[in-house]
């Protein structure tokens, strides 16, 4: 799995029916952090914070 | 026998007629052409159609998850200005990586001109499997030729959503890249 799949993990890890688009360079050409990968909260979504989505993936 | 020769640099003014052979032309012009003007009548002119004015290209490593069925950007995206109104632009977008990611659903994708879609769901049904399996089905590609009748910068881009709603979809997956070309076109 990738570092992308792994925060749309957490995203739905904490709310299963999350609309979201989450997009960033893949883990293996270039180092990131969640910082360096952009969100999308569709149709409305109530945003979900980076702390809150790191805190669900050092726990996954 | 013995032919007699001619010295063409000597002793002779005008032009060949095109009916004897020749031109019908004294000089020519710089990067231009001869063609046919008429039956028995040569000229020169630009190139014809189908020429490549401009060729742009963009490859990345972008990964992404969506998770319902609102059309997100993949970070497939290239800006062109074509140089005249009448100019063409093929567009080849190659989306590697593509799948389904969890959940019954499948990968839709479409291509934007700005913010106007110039192809709706050029792929549809994409990892479809009609269960829950993960399923990584690879190249999803599209060729078109857009007539955007205009000179300004315009962006193109790749959008993909999920099928379905609580059901995710990948582009870009295990470091796959994905590029896009284009190519303006004069007719």
């Amino acid at each position: 799995m990738s570092y992308i799949t792994d925060i749309a993990k957490a995203i739905i890890s904490i709310k299963n029916n999350a609309k979201f688009g989450v997009r960033g360079e893949n883990k293996d050409t270039k180092s990131q952090t969640l910082n360096d990968c952009e969100i999308d909260w569709n149709d409305g979504e109530t945003p979900i914070s980076k702390t809150d989505i790191q805190t669900e993936m050092d726990k996954l | 026998m013995a032919f007699a020769t001619i010295d063409v640099t000597k002793g002779i003014t005008g032009t060949i007629p095109v009916a004897n052979g020749g031109t019908g032309l004294a000089s020519g012009t710089t990067g231009q052409f001869l063609k046919f003007t008429g039956s028995t009548a040569i000229g020169t002119g630009e190139a014809g159609g189908g020429k490549v004015l401009q060729v742009l290209n963009m490859l990345t490593a972008t990964e992404t998850v969506v998770s319902n069925n609102t059309y997100t950007d993949v970070g497939i995206t290239l800006a062109i200005t074509p140089s005249s109104t009448s100019s063409k632009i093929l567009i080849i977008a190659q989306c590697n990586g593509v799948g389904k990611f969890t959940n019954n659903t499948f990968a839709k994708l479409r291509m934007l001109r700005d913010s106007t879609t110039i192809i709706d769901d050029f792929a549809k049904e994409g990892g479809n499997t009609g269960d829950t399996a993960t399923n990584k089905i690879g190249t999803i590609g599209t060729t078109y030729l857009d007539s955007p009748s205009s000179t300004s910068s315009l962006t193109y881009k790749v959008q993909m959503m999920s099928g379905q709603n609580n059901a995710s979809v990948q582009c870009g997956a295990s470091g796959a890249k994905s590029t896009m070309t284009l190519m303006e076109i004069s007719v």
